[in-house]
């Protein structure tokens, strides 16, 4: 029979339970069963007659000479005194144990095994990273900045799904990728780490991952100016995909500079960047919108622009063009106006050495391409399926709008398109 | 099956959807005939149309052209009203006055610009003498303000 313990006794009693150094103090059973954290989690999952089973060892020491675990017929429970007890058993126990148990880069687990919300994957979270398992894909442990990534995306519940490798070395000894059901993680140290899915990643595979000429990539797959479009950048380039233009990679660059005196009202800029963008792609140019400035100059918000004639200004042409700040080298302008007088969608006759257009707030959703294909020397075509119809961009018959291989070489050999 | 007006009319819209347009070319091709429809685009709601319907309205010559453009002067969009004072500028001073008189009252910045361009080009400096004195003395534009000077003093 058990004798009564006192309040403050008891207090006591759990003070020196609660301290782990002390764990190997036994108290008398008669006066008060004292358990190890291990035995308590096995309690709690049910003991022998749970489904963990009998126990296959005794409480034992791990080699750090701090942590404890006991093995068990389906499965393990480890205990830390920072992570306290938790069980870890089928297939995400095997990798555990196949990386190293506790001595691994994973260290401890943080947490039981438990289920992802799609109800059927499983996972373990520990000290250095993280075991995911679903029937589909087996057990695959992540940690670091690709864990950080996947975890930063929403873990199996993100289009990535679960992984199906560990983190694994490339080729050139540096980098780190996992991949998923859904695309790769990829990491280096110059890089950081960026996801890469669906037709950019195939693609990339495709032509050798990080050991092709664009190596590694510098960001996520992003929607291109709010469009359908998606890109990623890598080192070297990008890869563009889009519905209507596939896969393109673009390896060189247009850097282009909005200087907007009046919004546009047609067409929003990033309706207009993304359709440039998407005409652009098939020459392998990306176009980037660097910045963006708000010019308050009423008496220019209606431009005059003479004929619009290559090689010949107007004063308030001379004026506006004036207007470059943050533009470098090898760089356009755009300036987004009400009108232009007399009325065109836009204008790209521009000042010496100032390399720009203009664009109507009413202008075509092709316009802006149209314009800055102009800075780039294309003349005007006879034809309602190409970018530069002399013919307006508003009458395009079967969109997005072409450009033809003669028109490619002249835009990159422009000097506003340099090399990725 | 589409008759030749129709035909001429969607030539005439696909003329005026270029995004760089050669207004004497238009107007030489689509001639005093093509003013009635210009007219009524002016009149839409799609100011892209509109502003350039008045353009090419403005470079054809005939005797109806004056009075489209007085009505253009009065039009809701500001770069159709800025078309009807470019217009007005093709025109003798007295077919223009009508356009410029509107023009010149505009509280918008473009318009009144073009106003002044055109009240200079047609040397109607003298006509407007009162209306220039007062946008040089009180006008929010530096730029609008000067000119409106420079042609008080001339």
């Amino acid at each position: 029979m058990s004798k009564s313990i006192s309040t403050s006794k008891l207090k006591k009693i759990t003070e020196v339970k609660a301290n782990p150094i002390l764990d190997h103090i036994r108290i008398d059973p008669d006066v008060f069963k004292f358990l190890h954290p291990i035995t308590l989690k096995y309690n709690s999952l049910g003991g022998a007659s749970g489904w963990l089973g009998a126990a296959l060892t005794g409480i034992n020491t791990c080699p750090d000479g701090v942590g404890k675990y006991q093995h068990y017929a389906n499965g393990s429970i480890y205990w830390h005194p920072q992570t306290a007890a938790h069980e870890v058993h089928g297939l995400i126990r095997s990798r555990w144990s196949s990386l190293g148990w506790e001595k691994s880069f994973l260290g401890y687990p943080l947490t039981d095994e438990s289920q992802c919300p799609d109800g059927v994957g499983r996972f373990n979270h520990f000290q250095g990273g993280s075991i995911y398992w679903s029937p589909a894909t087996g057990a695959w442990e992540l940690h670091g900045a690709i864990r950080n990534k996947y975890a930063a995306l929403g873990w199996e519940q993100s289009f990535l799904k679960y992984p199906l490798t560990n983190e694994s070395t490339c080729p050139d000894g540096i980098g780190r990728y996992n991949h998923f059901q859904g695309g790769s993680i990829y990491w280096s140290p110059a890089t950081g780490a960026h996801e890469v899915h669906g037709a950019i990643r195939n693609y990339w595979a495709s032509i050798g991952w990080e050991k092709s000429f664009l190596k590694y990539p510098i960001s996520d797959e992003l929607p291109v100016y709010g469009g359908v479009g998606r890109i990623s950048h890598f080192q070297t380039g990008s890869i563009y995909w889009s519905p209507t233009a596939g896969v393109r990679v673009l390896k060189e660059k247009y850097r282009v500079h909005v200087k907007c005196l009046v919004a546009p009202v047609t067409f929003t800029l990033n309706e207009q960047f993304a359709a440039m963008q998407e005409v652009y792609a098939i020459a392998g140019i990306r176009v980037d919108w660097v910045t963006t400035e708000n010019l308050s100059l009423p008496s220019l918000e209606d431009v005059d622009v003479g004929g619009c004639t290559m090689g010949s200004t107007t004063s308030e042409q001379v004026s506006l063009f004036g207007h470059r700040n943050f533009v470098g080298a090898n760089e356009a302008v755009v300036y987004f106006v009400r009108s232009t007088i007399p009325a065109y969608n836009g204008c790209a006759a521009y000042p010496s050495g100032r390399p720009g257009a203009v664009v109507v707030r009413s202008a075509s959703r092709w316009t802006l391409g149209h314009e800055l294909g102009h800075v780039l020397s294309l003349s005007h075509v006879n034809d309602n399926n190409r970018l530069m119809t002399g013919n307006g961009t508003f009458n395009i018959t079967n969109p997005p709008p072409d450009l033809i291989s003669s028109e490619v070489s002249s835009m990159i050999g422009s000097n506003l398109s340099t090399a990725i | 099956m589409q008759s030749n007006n129709d035909k001429l009319n969607q030539e005439l819209i696909n003329f005026l959807r270029q995004d760089e347009l050669d207004y004497p070319a238009g107007a030489a091709k689509f001639g005093p005939a093509s003013l009635p429809l210009l007219q009524e685009l002016i009149k839409t709601d799609d100011e892209n149309l509109a502003t350039k319907a008045a353009y090419l309205a403005g470079f054809i010559k005939d005797k109806s052209v004056p009075s489209i453009l007085a009505e253009a002067a009065s039009n809701k969009f500001a770069t159709v009203r800025i078309a009807a004072g470019f217009g007005a500028k093709k025109l003798a001073p007295a077919s223009a006055s009508a356009v410029l008189q509107k023009i010149m009252n505009d509280n918008d910045s473009g318009v009144l610009k073009m106003g002044i361009s055109a009240v200079h080009d047609l040397k109607m400096a003298d006509q407007f003498k009162a209306r220039l004195k007062k946008i040089s003395a009180a006008h929010q534009d530096d730029i609008i303000r000067k000119s409106a000077g420079k042609l008080i003093n001339k």
